[in-house]
């Protein structure tokens, strides 16, 4: 497997510009040129200078920086989210998937009323409810995306259940959890990297969009979003603003993308064949 | 048939009582008292014990959990959703009737932008696969669904309104207001369209009824829109149908956006004033018209398509 | 089987273009105004003078109940007016037309103006005036920031044309309580609901210039002239008021000639007016400092009650900067609660020089040192403290994020929470911040009603004072004031006040507010006017 992803440039690639995005964020404080938090408010709307490479903003603060330090809450909160809903929905899959009976019914169920929820409008109910913050924006989006890894990960495991193999460890009585955890998750971690590297995406715009309404991040954490938020007010004005965070809002994404349909082909030859 | 249509709309009502009770309980979960609430809005300047007392009784509150869900319920289907906390003179319903409309319009016009653009589009992929328009088609596809929506209406906003001058900036008044943001909620869905339709007609080419049809030296124009087109379209409306709900839900970024006086702009405006009454609403409303939708578009596939009704469930 | 099929995709399809159809027809109709308007505005340029306007405004009209304060005030002012108006050189007769003062003070005798009527055709006599009192008082809790509402006897009409009113003690700013916008003023009688408003009216039907024609909420407001008017008619004879919450597209819309004129202190903001300085087609003007820009500290928080720290943070702020940086100049730094230019307020207070050491001095003097993690902490606590502002208004935020980054370098740790208008409002009375934007209410309001205000939860001020020891003595000094006859007490009553608040260092003024207009340049006649939620309708003209 590992041979066939050195030979996927799109998967060597995309992954590579993530891991870089990942590093520039971690090691901002060292490369940023600017503090990200620093007003200069005499030299607002700055354009581009050696001291401020992308100019600064309207409180006269160092675009870059904040481009920098802003990858930890656009990344860093994107993973976050779907390490909680993998989390929670693998957990929700393997129990239904495993026991079955009435645990499975309680849960399909549940998840059959999660499914039913357009998403977006129930990341702004959740919001609304638990109050504006941070937290509540990433338990909003783990609330409505793991139900459908539960159901991802139950079909996958009601498949494997009946494989020989598992049926071979049961009749030799090795203890259930074992089963779950030594057979079972490896089995579906091919279609699990797939569709999470497709949701890290979804969950960047998601949470940013969430920033940009100000209902996420706040200021003056830099996070790209609620960049975007600011440059809004002064469309007219300074339509320079809003184009550097948009731009590295799409690469980041189409990396993410681009990833995830690499990874499907890496994974699953049974598709390059096609 | 019939039995299975039967089936499928007694599953939905369950589904339904869930929701509504779901949206019940939330109102019931938010920090403040319901009576300390009302006092508020009912501009009492001075707050006390035997007063919220005296209004939890008035109002109900000190009833049982479940009566006062049942009688909440009754309320609602008497299209009687509570009054506004931020503005004490309006009723929920009211409100939502006001802004309904805004979002009905701005949905049904990406609708028809959905269709009008994605069809053809995804046709002509299809049809000059990996051609230059396919390719060209597929790279924009695949930007534009990267693209965030509320990026994709500033920058429209900038370029058409403010740089061309072409279309005013927001807000609603004629159809020209309505060709950004309908555009901007469209994009997404039609890249996902031109997707779907591209791939079912590909898919489609390679049934053995086309290699008949070939076989039996129809015109290629022939196979191609009369059965290939029409076989693949008969899944995307289903899909489209499906999705109409989620595109109503969809506004809600774009109509804050270009300042568009819908549910959207109604619903970010109550969760900054944390007007419960209004948001508890809109989620019901939104919760409903998804089951109803599905169930619809759900029926109406397996009607059409016999092959569809044992998977289907 | 396969008929079927086509049939129901039919009917779908049909579902969705009526829909669809639905949708484009409301469009028409809704569109229908403006498409008039615009088309007026185009004829008129080349035939005839203009003669109706486009206004904008952050959010609707709202209840506009004038004995209530849930409306818009621009819009109450149109529709209704009052006993008195206030101009610059004094009171002015409008609804009275004199009026009379008791020797000692506590009788003021009105004679009601005759022939005027509501726009509903009912006589605005002294009767419909009593009724008009009559349903204030009855709300009498609601309205106790006016003094004159602690102090009233009753009133009475005893005949057509003369009104009266009784109070217990001397009071000087009665007039000017008269002549606010609101809550005293008239509205039809016939609008009641039995006799009563504090409920809610039937019609906004007053006496103003301009009657209130139609209008969609959140959308836009139109008023049309008062044609039974009983001063001079406006040139003006329809204002559309549209509804635009965001700044940036306010000033899209003017630019577009979609609306001719933007009006507020806080409508737009100062990259926008710096943009338009020089433009021949749009006029910009500013008014003289209206009130003061503050932000108040809840003087019953742990970390500020401590007055060391309220007079640091006064220091920490540089009141200069955000004058020159946010508003370029327009808005001039503020030093003291009350401009010198307000009445009794030249009494020579010494500013809070802007100096970061001094503060870091003082915070230091009060016990505070800096942490591992750069923030300040003393017993365990650390230095945080919230700062609310409006969401609505355009600068605040800006001003916000300015003052947490220079805070941050001290070591205090300021997080920045914005809110909509009316929760911001809610959450100030009920004392719920630690930090929060205020404006005081400028004139004619300053300095009596302001203060007044001080002695009750009806505004940030009361819950924000309550941490001061010498509240009680304070407050008792502002109850002399108003009701004291003679000038050099009254001052020396105003300076003690004065004084005691600046010390206490429970105000940081910021700068001295001023109302800005935006205009296209063809429009005449327009000036500021005392009362600063008015707009000058009267007297515009193209």
């Amino acid at each position: 497997m590992f041979r066939r992803f050195i030979k996927n440039k799109t998967a060597v690639g995309t992954v590579a510009l993530v891991l870089i995005i990942a590093i520039l964020g971690i090691l901002a404080p060292v490369i940023a040129p600017n503090d990200p938090y620093k007003t200069d408010i005499i030299n607002k709307f700055a354009s581009f200078s050696w001291q401020y490479p992308f100019g600064t903003d309207n409180l006269g603060r160092c675009i870059l920086s904040r481009m920098l330090y802003g990858i930890r809450p656009t990344l860093g909160l994107a993973v976050l989210t779907m390490l909680g809903t993998i989390g929670l929905g693998a957990l929700m899959g393997l129990l239904a998937g495993y026991f079955r009976g009435i645990i499975e019914e309680v849960i399909m169920r549940v998840v059959d009323v999660m499914l039913s929820f357009p998403s977006q409008v129930m990341v702004f109910a959740v919001v609304a409810l638990l109050g504006i913050n941070v937290q509540n924006v990433i338990l909003a989006n783990v609330f409505i995306k793991w139900a459908w890894y539960a159901r991802m990960i139950r079909t996958g495991v009601m498949q494997y259940r009946e494989r020989n193999f598992i049926q071979f460890s049961r009749c030799v009585g090795t203890p259930e959890r074992f089963i779950l955890i030594r057979h079972l998750i490896p089995s579906i971690a091919a279609d699990l990297a797939v569709l999470s590297s497709l949701d890290v995406g979804w969950a960047i715009i998601n949470i940013s969009t969430l920033s940009f309404l100000g209902l996420g991040v706040q200021a003056p954490t830099p996070e790209w979003g609620a960049m975007l938020n600011e440059a809004k007010n002064v469309l007219t004005s300074n339509p320079t603003q809003m184009i550097i965070p948009g731009i590295a809002i799409v690469i980041l994404v189409s990396a993410f993308n681009l990833m995830g349909d690499a990874l499907r082909d890496v994974l699953d030859p049974k598709e390059v064949a096609e | 048939m019939k039995q299975y249509v039967i089936k499928r709309i007694l599953t939905a009502i369950p589904l339904i009582i869930v929701i509504s009770f779901v949206c019940f309980v939330f109102i019931n979960l938010i920090p403040s008292n319901p009576a300390e609430v009302a006092l508020r809005v009912r501009q009492v300047p001075i707050i006390t014990e035997e007063a919220i007392a005296e209004v939890e009784a008035e109002l109900g509150l000190d009833k049982p959990y479940f009566i006062r869900y049942i009688t909440w319920l009754f309320d609602c289907l008497h299209g009687d959703f509570g009054i506004s906390y931020v503005n004490p003179s309006r009723t929920v319903a009211g409100e939502l009737a006001r802004c309904l409309p805004a979002t009905l319009q701005l949905a049904g016009a990406s609708l028809v932008m959905v269709i009008l653009l994605s069809i053809p589009i995804g046709f002509l992929c299809a049809v000059y696969k990996d051609g230059i328009f396919d390719k060209v088609m597929r790279g924009l596809v695949f930007i534009t669904t990267a693209m965030p929506p509320y990026w994709v209406g500033l920058l429209l906003m900038w370029l058409v309104a403010i740089k061309l001058d072409l279309l005013p900036t927001s807000g609603n008044g004629s159809w020209q207001h309505l060709i950004l943001p309908a555009f901007t909620v469209s994009l997404s869905y039609i890249s996902t369209y031109i997707r779907l339709i591209r791939n079912n007609m590909l898919e489609n080419m390679k049934q053995d009824y086309v290699l008949y049809a070939n076989v039996r030296g129809l015109p290629q124009k022939q196979i191609l829109i009369k059965h290939i087109l029409k076989n693949s379209m008969h899944t995307c409306i289903v899909a489209i149908g499906m999705s109409i709900p989620q595109l109503i839900s969809g506004t809600i970024v774009v109509e804050n956006v270009f300042a568009w006086p819908g549910l959207g702009t109604l619903c970010i405006s109550s969760i900054f004033n944390r007007d419960y009454p209004v948001i508890q609403t809109y989620v019901l409303l939104i919760g409903v018209l998804f089951v109803v939708f599905n169930l619809l578009f759900d029926i109406l596939q397996t009607i059409s398509d016999p092959r569809m009704r044992k998977e289907g469930m | 089987m396969k008929k079927n099929v086509g049939k129901i995709i039919l009917a779908s399809a049909l579902c969705l273009s009526l829909l669809v159809g639905c949708g484009s027809s409301n469009s028409g109709s809704s569109s229908s105004v403006s498409a008039s308007g615009s088309e007026t505005a185009e004829t008129s340029e080349t035939t005839e003078t203009k003669d109706d306007l486009v206004f904008v405004n952050y959010r609707d009209i709202r209840d506009l109940n004038p004995h209530l304060y849930a409306g818009e005030m621009y819009a109450q002012e149109m529709i209704f007016e009052t006993l008195v108006n206030i101009t610059e050189d004094g009171y002015e007769g409008c609804l009275a037309e004199s009026w009379d003062i008791s020797e000692d003070g506590k009788i003021y005798t009105f004679h009601i103006r005759p022939n005027v009527t509501f726009s509903d055709g009912e006589v605005c006599d002294a009767y419909a005036i009593k009724a008009n009192f009559d349903a204030i008082i009855e709300n009498k809790e609601r309205h106790t920031w006016l003094e004159m509402m602690n102090l009233l006897v009753g009133v009475s009409a005893p005949d057509e044309n003369t009104f009266v009113i009784e109070l217990s003690e001397p009071y000087y700013p009665l007039l000017t309580e008269l002549g606010v916008t609101r809550p005293f003023a008239m509205i039809s009688p016939a609008a009641m609901k039995d006799g009563s408003t504090k409920d809610g009216v039937n019609a906004y039907i007053g006496t103003g210039s301009y009657v209130l024609k139609d209008f969609v909420t959140d959308e836009y407001a139109v008023f049309v002239a008062n044609e039974n008017y009983w001063g001079e008619q406006p040139a003006i004879k329809e204002i559309t008021v549209k509804v635009i919450p965001d700044n940036q597209t306010r000033i899209l819309a003017l630019e577009k000639g979609e609306i001719d004129f933007i009006f507020g202190k806080n409508m737009i903001d100062a990259d926008a007016i710096n943009q338009y300085q020089d433009s021949e087609d749009f006029t910009v003007a500013l008014s003289d400092p209206t009130s003061t820009r503050q932000i108040v500290l809840n003087t019953t928080n742990s970390i500020l009650s401590d007055k060391t720290v309220r007079q640091a943070l006064q220091h920490a702020t540089n009141k200069q900067a955000i004058s020159d940086g946010i508003f370029y100049g327009l808005e001039q730094p503020a030093e003291t609660l009350f401009a010198e230019t307000v009445p009794y307020c030249d009494i020579g207070l010494e500013p809070y020089e802007y100096s970061a050491e001094q503060a870091a001095q003082m915070l230091e003097e009060a016990g505070w040192t800096k942490g591992s993690d750069g923030i300040l902490t003393k017993d365990g606590q650390r230095m945080s403290l919230e700062l609310l502002y409006n969401s609505d208004s355009v600068t605040e935020k800006s001003i916000a994020e300015y003052l947490q980054s220079e805070y941050g370098l001290l070591g205090i740790e300021l997080t920045i929470h914005g809110e909509e208008e009316q929760s911001y409002r809610d959450r100030m009375k009920a004392g719920d911040f630690d930090m929060v934007f205020n404006i005081c209410w400028g004139t004619p309001y300053d300095p009596q009603s302001s203060l007044a205000a001080m002695r009750a939860p009806v505004y940030g001020d009361y819950a924000a004072q309550q941490g001061l020891e010498d509240k009680s003595e304070i407050d008792e000094a502002i109850t002399n004031i108003l009701v004291s006859t003679d000038e050099a007490e009254r001052q020396e009553l105003y300076t003690f006040v004065l004084t005691r608040l600046h010390e206490d260092a429970v105000y940081i003024p910021l700068t001295y507010e001023c109302n800005k207009a935006i205009y296209r340049s063809d429009m005449k006649g327009f000036h500021f006017t005392q009362t600063q939620y008015e707009v000058p309708f009267e007297d515009l003209s193209f």
